[in-house]
């Protein structure tokens, strides 16, 4: 949320509409938020005529992109990391490598990797 | 904007305010119970109940924090911008209630597993270390912001480099949660699986189609549009809340404050001082709301659906983590409300609203954690 001129679609926008690039993230906010629900509420097997499986498979999706532009919006324009120096991105982006260790390696391995431990691996407790 | 003088120490406007919220949080408890008399809706009791506590904790909070405040000299003696004492320019914002605030977290954690007293005086020293900390930082005038010396972070302010580093640690706190929730997921049967959800369909109980079948809490939480109204109108709250400490900045930021065009928006807003402390009463209000609907939710989830912290891993997974969350919010609401009474007596300026950008971050964070909380809890 630091000081910057306003360059590219920020002044585009300013321009054009009046209001500045905060609040059209914050428009934008609210509607991907709508687009999330819809998405839970939406019989996906009537409407393309498929399998749950696959229904599930495109709100999973949905959520995923939706959430990953929200995270953008929010990182990029509410949190200025667009307009601060790079060194903070950078400091933003450098525990994501550690949480993505973690989905992976906790969340989407074989299970054996996490019930099936070597001995020396588990706590007194679970020996 | 001084306030080292006992006598024209404005801690004492504190207590005012703070008993003025003490009596509103009376009148939402009496407003809440005939509610609850005439229509006997248990979300309306909850969420006095918790209106009631929160205001009512605002309240005490203002009348201790200006009590204690007002009985010793601000800032810890020092008087910001003031050449006299011969401090160097780094010298100012170096505070030792950080500290103290993370003892009383290491306690009132502790507590949570030990002993409710250790828990108890873990709060007392949060909100001491508190206390303390806006003591010294009420006359900061942002004229000696401390800027860092070495690489990578050489000339950037000190607090925003410490912000972003703690905010870091706080994304590996929500990852754990993340993944051990996902490793669970990936061994459950739960309503995504094609055969439970045709019997779902079918019979009007809950399936029994495998023995792994787990009822999670977004089953639950989406089985109609009145029960995702709480964290649907959160996620609205939360982003609104957003957005309204945007404007409190900009407010606080802009070297002259022209007011607005609309009359509504110029009425609410007239001048730099409202902007900054209405905006930030908003986010309060905001964040307030979210708390009450979040315990509003988990009071059906309990009592309505028996889904509770302990009867299944699905539950332990949702509680600790929207707790957390919850818990990061209150915080939050905590540090606000010594904002909006520094707003309140207009002292944010553009020279040391930097400090709003910092809480800007932090809650701004808090809103991110619930844009992967949200779908991942609460709708898949």
């Amino acid at each position: 949320m630091g000081e910057h001129a306003a360059t590219g679609l920020e002044k585009w926008l300013m321009d054009k509409t009046g209001k500045d690039i905060y609040f059209w993230n914050f428009i934008a906010l609210m509607v991907l938020t709508v687009i999330e629900v819809a998405a839970v509420y939406i019989d996906w097997v009537k409407v393309f005529d498929t399998t749950l499986e696959n229904a599930k498979l495109l709100t999973w999706a949905i959520l995923i992109g939706v959430g990953l532009i929200k995270v953008y919006g929010i990182a990029g324009f509410f949190m200025h990391l667009k307009g601060d120096p790079f060194i903070y991105t950078k400091t933003a982006v450098f525990p994501l490598f550690f949480v993505m260790l973690m989905l992976y390696g906790i969340g989407l391995s074989n299970p054996g990797g996490v019930d099936e431990l070597p001995s020396w691996c588990l706590p007194p407790w679970l020996k | 904007m001084s306030a080292n003088s006992h006598q024209e120490s404005p801690w004492m406007g504190s207590v005012g305010l703070g008993l003025l919220l003490l009596g509103v949080a009376g009148g939402v408890l009496t407003l809440s119970f005939i509610g609850y008399s005439v229509t006997h809706s248990h979300a309306i009791w909850t969420g006095g109940r918790v209106a009631t506590i929160l205001i009512g904790l605002y309240g005490m909070m203002g009348v201790i924090a200006g009590l204690v405040n007002s009985s010793v000299e601000a800032g810890g003696g020092d008087d910001h911008g003031s050449d006299d004492h011969g401090h160097d320019a780094y010298g100012h914002h170096g505070s030792f209630s950080p500290i103290i605030i993370g003892v009383g977290t290491m306690l009132f954690l502790y507590g949570f597993v030990e002993s409710y007293t250790i828990l108890g005086f873990g709060l007392l020293v949060i909100f001491l270390g508190a206390f303390n900390w806006w003591r010294e930082d009420y006359p900061n005038d942002g004229k000696d912001e401390m800027k860092s010396l070495g690489q990578p972070y050489k000339g950037q302010d000190v607090r925003k480099v410490g912000l972003w580093v703690f905010l870091m640690s706080e994304v590996l706190i929500f990852g754990s949660f993340f993944s051990s929730y996902l490793r669970m997921r990936m061994g459950w049967s739960t309503h995504w699986n094609e055969e439970c959800n045709s019997m779902l369909e079918s019979g009007s109980a809950l399936p029994t189609c495998s023995e792994n079948y787990v009822i999670v809490a977004s089953e639950y939480v989406t089985h109609s549009f009145m029960t995702l109204l709480p964290g649907a109108i959160n996620t609205f709250a939360l982003i609104l809340s957003s957005y309204t400490v945007v404007l409190a900045l900009k407010s606080a930021k802009a070297q002259e404050f022209i007011p607005s065009k609309n009359k509504w928006i110029r009425m609410w807003m007239p001048d730099r001082r409202r902007a900054v402390r209405n905006n930030l009463l908003a986010t309060l209000a905001l964040g307030t709301l979210f708390l009450i609907f979040k315990l509003i939710e988990w009071e059906h989830l309990i009592y309505g659906e028996d889904f509770t912290v302990k009867s299944s891993l699905a539950g332990s997974i949702f509680y600790v983590s929207t707790g957390a969350h919850g818990f990061h919010v209150f915080v939050g609401l905590i540090f606000l409300c010594f904002f909006c009474f520094k707003a309140h007596n207009d002292g944010w300026q553009p020279e040391n609203s930097q400090s709003i950008e910092y809480f800007g971050l932090y809650w701004h964070f808090v809103d991110l954690a619930w844009v992967a909380i949200f779908p991942a809890f609460y709708l898949y």
